[in-house]
């Protein structure tokens, strides 16, 4: 799609040459063949270091920009940005791509569903009410068990099992909100890859990433009714006990252990091997790596301990 | 159904003038062909301006039945209610109703079931192992993801997105109990009515409404794994995030916001711009618009930060 497009679909001018965009990412993913932004005066220094030829921008932020950009100035580049993903989001179902392919002793249940352009390994059983959406992939052995749904241009490893009523690759929460309330959408162009050897429980929802991937890393087991947010990245070997939620783009190293009923928030990195017991609520970024933490507000398990036996006597 | 017979099938002793029977419905709601139930006594105020044809009471409560309205009189009204709302319960599917109707330009994938009765609009997307129940109703644009199941005379708006393995219109969760701790089921009679331009996310339940409608109203978003109760009402452009519970009959006014995990008790009522923390726990109504609140018991946001501040020094 060309700059001008963009710029005429938001009803704004453009400045500069008018250049190809094939996709839109963050300021410091870009490529020179996608649009980015810059809503706030804190990115003017990654401004100067972006290799994106093609921005959304406010007017006070141009001066940043690098030599012989192209740009669009927008009021609001938040909202801009929300309706320009609309331009490259894809249609969930095209009939024109090539049949599915698929490997060697697979089993495809007659009451599943695999749409055009998917890659389907050898031995890999699908079950019935299963959907596989456009161009997904799924390697050797893995297991997919009645009405599993996988959005299109998901990628799931090899030796993989997911349980029934998994959602995999549907929308990320992410809207851009007007003065009057509304929320506009961002249409989430990414994807969700599963690495090797992933275990996932029934109805968990692990969200497509809104640039980019949301990644569940080799060997991560999750219990039932899991939510994981667009762009996360779970490393390997974790585990998730049921009914945990990750926020928006928050990060795990291997081997993190999340018990029952506990949460994260958005945009928070956690060090390797950090366990996290019941009903914890995880809101700021762990940096050391081998901690064991509980509650909300989250501390250490041994304070922990030592409050609940400091509030149990407050009874008395 | 007569009234003699409905009036037979709950062992009541029936005096007056029989009259065709439409329906169950609450005091306030019932019309004069509908049956309504007294079954605590902070209700008998409303029974006086009730236009219900006929009311489920017990002997205490009898004398409060106005004139031209038929008292049937029984043991325990709630458990009675339940047994008759039973037989007002429609068939899952009818044979006995029209073709469905598709509009121009929608998809249906043939691994959809659309089941007769319902109407879908223009443009729509239908996509595999969607199961549209009798008499439902779509408006136009609206995408449904795969295996979304949408109950008989639900109601989904215009330019709407319901994301994959989402339940609309499963029962509602209510439920008579005797003095031996036994429950009956109470048959949920009403619908769920999604308005425009709303959006719900993967694994979502919204529970049909007892009598009348559980409403969505337009613009609302709705994260993953989230769980709606029947009766409830969620004003225009509200935010749900992943894994709320909103309890039966609770009304929120337009753009509460309601963090992740955060939850509210039943029969609440929640101010406008109204904003909950996640994990918050919400357990009476909210009548001042424009706060944001925190934590289980539910406090103020900041007097939350400052009692957990507090407690942090217990343990100094």
């Amino acid at each position: 799609m060309l700059f001008s497009n963009v710029a005429s679909h938001l009803k704004l001018q453009y400045f500069g040459e008018d250049l190809e965009i094939d996709s839109m990412n963050e300021l410091d993913l870009s490529s020179p063949s996608q649009l980015t932004f810059a809503v706030h005066k804190k990115y003017a220094s990654k401004l100067s270091s972006s290799r994106a030829k093609a921005y959304l921008i406010t007017d006070t932020l141009v001066e940043f920009l690098p030599k012989d950009s192209s740009y669009i100035i927008c009021d609001d580049v938040s909202i801009s940005m929300a309706y320009a993903t609309k331009l490259f989001n894809k249609k969930p179902i095209e009939p024109q791509l090539l049949a599915a392919i698929i490997g060697e002793n697979s089993y495809i249940d007659t009451m599943a569903k695999v749409e055009n352009g998917v890659i389907i390994g050898s031995n890999v059983t699908i079950m019935a009410g299963a959907y596989i959406g456009t161009n997904v992939a799924i390697g050797d052995n893995t297991i997919i068990y009645p009405n599993v749904t996988i959005y299109r241009d998901c990628v799931i490893g090899r030796d993989c099992i997911i349980h029934a009523g998994v959602v995999i690759g549907a929308d990320g929460f992410g809207f851009s909100h007007t003065k009057e309330g509304e929320h506009i959408k961002i249409y989430q162009n990414g994807n969700v890859i599963i690495e090797d050897s992933v275990e996932i429980g029934a109805n968990c929802a692990i969200d497509r990433a809104v640039f980019n991937s949301t990644i569940i890393r080799k060997g991560t087991k999750i219990d039932n009714f899991i939510h994981i947010a667009h762009n996360c990245d779970i490393g390997e070997h974790c585990i998730f006990v049921a009914q945990t939620g990750v926020g928006g783009s928050t990060k795990l190293g291997r081997n993190c252990v999340v018990s029952g009923q506990s949460a994260f928030s958005d945009h928070i990195d956690i060090a390797p091997f950090s366990t996290f017991t019941a009903r914890s609520g995880v809101t700021k970024s762990i940096a050391e790596s081998g901690g064991v933490y509980s509650g909300y507000p989250l501390m250490n398990h041994r304070d922990w301990k030592r409050l609940q036996a400091r509030i149990s006597k407050l009874k008395e | 159904m007569d009234l003699k017979e409905c009036a037979k099938i709950i062992n009541s002793d029936f005096e007056g003038i029989s009259f065709e029977v439409t329906g169950m419905n609450t005091l306030k709601d019932a019309s004069k062909s509908e049956i309504s139930f007294v079954s605590n006594s902070k209700y008998i105020k409303d029974i006086q301006s009730s236009n219900a044809g006929a009311i489920i009471v017990d002997k205490s409560t009898k004398e409060f039945v106005p004139k031209g309205c038929v008292a049937l009189v029984v043991e325990s009204p709630y458990w009675e209610m339940a047994t008759l709302s039973k037989h007002f319960a429609p068939p899952i599917e009818d044979d006995t109703l029209a073709e469905p109707k598709i509009g121009e330009g929608t998809i249906v994938s043939p691994k959809a079931e659309i089941a007769r009765g319902a109407l879908i609009g223009k443009n729509c997307t239908i996509m595999a192992h969607v199961y549209i129940g009798a008499n439902a109703v779509i408006g136009d644009n609206t995408i449904i993801y795969p295996s979304v199941t949408i109950y008989r005379d639900c109601r989904v708006g215009s330019n709407c997105i319901i994301h994959a393995n989402t339940t609309i219109g499963s029962d509602g969760f209510g439920f008579a109990t005797n003095r031996l701790g036994e429950h009956r089921k109470i048959y949920q009679n009403g619908n769920v009515v999604v308005e425009d331009n709303v959006e719900i996310g993967s694994s979502t339940t919204i529970d049909r409404a007892a009598f009348g409608t559980t409403l969505i109203k337009h613009g609302v978003r709705i994260d993953n794994l989230v769980q709606v109760g029947h009766n409830c009402i969620i004003g225009e452009h509200s935010v749900l995030v992943a894994q709320a519970g909103i309890s039966g009959s609770t009304t929120m006014g337009r753009n509460v916001v309601m963090g992740g995990q955060s939850a509210t008790a039943g029969h609440l009522s929640i101010a406008p711009f109204t904003t909950m923390a996640a994990r918050s726990g919400v357990t009476k109504s909210i009548n001042q618009s424009g706060l944001t609140f925190a934590g289980f018991p539910l406090v103020e946001h900041k007097i939350w930060l400052k009692l957990q501040a507090k407690i942090a020094r217990l343990i100094k």
